[in-house]
C-alpha cells in the first residue's frame, strides 16, 4: 500500500521545489529598506552617480514598449545594471505597484496616469520626466482609400468610426473634447462602431481593418508607415500629450531608478525613441498640455 | 454538471459506428434530413467557432513563425510556458484527484458548497482571480505579508506564474475528473471492499483506473488552459520577460507594437494547441482500447 503513494509524495515535492526556487528571497542587501532615502527627501538634485542596485524594476504602460524593449538592454550594457520591465494598462500596472508598495519606476502611456499615481501619492513629484510627445492626429489607412480629409469628414455615413472611450483612455477624452470643440459631437456619434478601451486598442481597430478612421496618435504613423497615414488636427483642444516617467515611492533605490529616468532622457536614448517612430521634440503648432 | 466533458466511460471504444453501422443507431432509424440537419448545425458551430482562427493565417503567412523576431520571443517564452503549465498540471493532479475523489463519492455536510466553491473559478473572469490572488500572497497580503516579513516573495515571481495557472486550470481538471470518477459504478468498488482492499486501495486499484481515460483528458485539458492563461498572470506574477512572461503574454506585448509578430505568436500557439489536442486524441484512443 505505502508504495502506491511514493509517485505521489515525489510528484508533491517536486511541485514544491519549483515553487519554492520561482519565488523569490530577497536578500539584505537589495531590500534596501534602510537604503532608502528619508521620507520626502528630494531625489531630483540627488546625483545619478554609480547606483549600486543590481537591478530596477520598471512598470511601464504598453505604448512606452516600442523603444524601452531595447531601452532596457541598452542600460544593462551601459551601467551592468539589469533592468526588469513588466508592462500592460498603465492603470493596472499603477493598481500592482500601488498595491504591492513595490517597484523603482512607474512609465504611464500618458500623463493622466501619472496625474493620477501622483493624486494617489505614488510617485515622487519631483522626479517626474517628459520622455516624449504624443500628438493627437486624425489617423486612417495607407493610400487614404476613404478620401478623408479633415474631420467633418467624420460625419460621413460610409464611414466607420473609432474612438478611444470616454474618462478611461485619453484619447477617448481628446476626441470626445475635438468634436464638441468643432460642434461634431452628435454627428459622428451614430457613425461610431466601437470604443477602444486602450491607445494600442484604438491602433489595433485601424490595422485590423475594423475602422475606416480614428482619432489616435502621430506617432501611429511613424510606428507603422506602411498602413497607416495621418490628417492633422486643427482645434484649440487637440492637446500635445506626454508619455512620463517618475520614481515610484517606495522605491528603496531612487537614486538608481532616477538614473535610469535620466538616461531615458538622455541624446542616446531619444536616438532610440524618434527611430521607433515617437514625437521627441514638442510640436510648436498646437497648444501644450500638461 | 452536465456541460462538463463526460468520456464514454462505460461504452466500448467506438460504440456509436458499431451501432451504426449494424443498423440499430438512432440516427440511421431517423430521418436522413435529420442527419443532414446535424451536420449543417455542427457546420455552424465551427464556422462560428474555429473559422476565425483562419483569419490569423491571412494576416500573417506561416513562415513567419520562423522568422528572428519571433523566434526570440518564444526561445525566452516558451521553456517558461511549458515548464510553468505542466507543474500547475502536476499540482492540479496532485491536489484536483482527492478533490475530484471526496465531491464523488463521500457524502458530507457543505458538500453542495464545496461542488459550487470548486466551480466557481470557472465562471470568473481570470483577471479578478489575478487580483484575488495579488490581494493574498502580494507583498501586503493576507498570507503574503507574513511570507514578506520572512523575506520570500511570490507576486511577480515564477512561483506566481504556477499559482496563477493552477488556481485557473486546476478546477477544469477536478470537474472532468469527478465526472469520470462517478461514472464509475459503485458495484465495482463495493466488490473491492469485500474482497479485502481498503478504501485507499479501492480507489487506487478499482476507482482510478476505470476513471483513467477521463481523467487523462483532464489532464490534457488543464494543461492546455494552464498554457493559454493570460489575465490571472499577468495580474499576480507581472510581465517580466526572462521571468514571467508566457507566450499568451508575449503576444499580448507585442500587439503593442509589432502586430505581425504578435499574429505570428498566436499562429505558433494554434499549432502547439492543434498538436496537443491530436496528441490528447490519441493517448485517448489508447487508453480506450485497452
Amino acid at each position: 500500500m505505502r508504495r502506491e503513494w511514493v509517485p505521489g509524495v515525489w510528484a508533491a515535492a517536486a511541485v514544491a521545489v519549483t515553487l519554492m526556487w520561482g519565488c523569490h528571497r530577497q536578500q539584505p542587501a537589495d531590500t534596501g529598506a534602510e537604503a532608502a532615502p528619508p521620507k520626502g527627501a528630494s531625489t531630483a538634485a540627488a546625483p545619478a552617480k554609480a547606483p549600486e542596485a543590481k537591478s530596477i524594476t520598471v512598470f511601464a504602460g504598453a505604448a512606452a514598449m516600442a523603444a524601452l524593449k531595447e531601452l532596457g538592454p541598452m542600460y544593462e550594457t551601459k551601467t551592468g545594471i539589469k533592468v526588469d520591465i513588466t508592462s500592460g494598462g498603465s492603470g493596472s500596472v499603477m493598481t500592482q505597484f500601488v498595491q504591492e508598495q513595490f517597484g523603482d519606476v512607474y512609465m504611464p502611456g500618458s500623463d493622466d496616469f501619472m496625474d493620477k499615481a501622483e493624486a494617489k501619492d505614488a510617485v515622487l513629484k519631483d522626479t517626474r520626466a517628459i520622455l516624449v510627445y504624443l500628438v493627437p492626429a486624425i489617423c486612417i489607412s495607407k493610400g487614404n482609400p476613404k478620401g478623408i480629409k479633415s474631420l467633418d469628414d467624420l460625419a460621413r455615413a460610409d464611414l466607420r468610426v473609432v474612438l478611444g472611450e470616454e474618462k478611461a483612455v485619453c484619447l477617448g477624452d481628446i476626441a470626445a473634447a475635438v468634436l464638441k470643440e468643432k460642434g461634431l459631437a452628435e454627428k459622428v456619434q451614430p457613425r461610431v462602431a466601437s470604443y477602444a478601451s486602450s491607445c494600442e486598442d484604438v491602433l489595433n481597430k485601424l490595422l485590423l481593418g475594423e475602422a475606416d478612421v480614428v482619432i489616435g496618435w502621430d506617432s501611429f504613423a511613424k510606428q507603422n508607415p506602411d498602413k497607416v497615414e495621418t490628417i492633422p488636427i486643427q482645434a484649440e483642444s487637440a492637446r500635445v500629450r506626454h508619455i512620463p516617467a517618475a520614481v515610484i515611492k517606495w522605491s528603496t533605490q531612487r537614486d538608481a531608478a532616477k538614473a535610469f529616468i535620466d538616461f531615458l532622457t538622455s541624446p542616446d536614448a531619444m536616438k532610440v525613441w524618434e527611430a521607433r517612430g515617437y514625437t521627441t521634440k514638442a510640436p510648436e503648432s498646437v497648444s501644450k498640455g500638461t | 454538471m452536465g456541460d462538463a466533458y463526460v468520456p464514454n466511460g462505460s461504452g466500448s471504444p467506438g460504440g456509436a459506428q458499431a451501432a451504426e453501422a449494424s443498423g440499430t443507431g438512432r440516427l440511421r432509424s431517423g430521418a436522413r434530413s435529420t442527419r443532414w440537419g446535424l451536420v449543417a448545425v455542427t457546420g455552424v458551430f465551427l464556422a462560428l467557432t474555429a473559422a476565425p482562427l483562419l483569419g490569423l493565417f491571412a494576416y500573417a503567412p506561416c513562415s513567419m513563425v520562423f522568422c528572428p523576431a519571433t523566434v526570440v520571443i518564444l526561445r525566452k517564452t516558451l521553456a517558461l510556458t511549458v515548464s510553468s503549465s505542466l507543474t500547475a498540471t502536476l499540482a492540479a493532479v496532485i491536489v484536483g484527484l482527492p478533490t475530484a475523489l471526496c465531491l464523488a463519492r463521500l457524502s458530507f455536510r457543505g458538500r453542495t458548497v464545496a461542488n459550487a466553491l470548486v466551480e466557481l473559478p470557472i465562471s470568473l473572469p481570470p483577471l479578478v482571480l489575478g487580483v484575488a490572488l495579488l490581494l493574498v500572497w502580494g507583498r501586503r497580503g493576507v498570507i503574503g505579508s507574513w511570507l514578506s516579513s520572512h523575506g520570500y516573495h511570490l507576486s511577480f515571481t515564477f512561483a506566481a506564474v504556477i499559482i496563477a495557472q493552477f488556481v485557473v486550470a486546476a478546477p477544469f481538471f477536478v470537474r472532468i475528473a469527478k465526472a469520470a470518477i462517478e461514472q464509475v459504478p459503485v458495484s465495482l468498488e463495493e466488490a473491492s471492499r469485500t474482497l479485502g482492499r481498503g478504501p485507499i486501495g479501492t480507489y487506487l486499484r478499482v476507482t482510478l483506473p476505470l476513471a483513467q481515460r477521463g481523467i487523462l483528458a483532464g489532464v490534457i485539458t488543464c494543461w492546455a488552459r494552464a498554457m493559454s492563461e493570460f489575465g490571472a498572470t499577468i495580474m499576480f506574477a507581472g510581465n517580466f520577460p526572462g521571468r514571467t512572461q508566457t507566450v499568451p503574454l508575449a503576444i499580448f506585448s507585442t500587439m503593442q507594437y509589432d502586430t505581425v509578430t504578435s499574429v505570428s505568436l498566436s499562429i505558433f500557439m494554434l499549432a502547439f494547441s492543434a498538436c496537443t489536442f491530436v496528441l490528447a486524441q490519441t493517448l485517448l484512443g489508447r487508453s480506450a482500447a485497452r
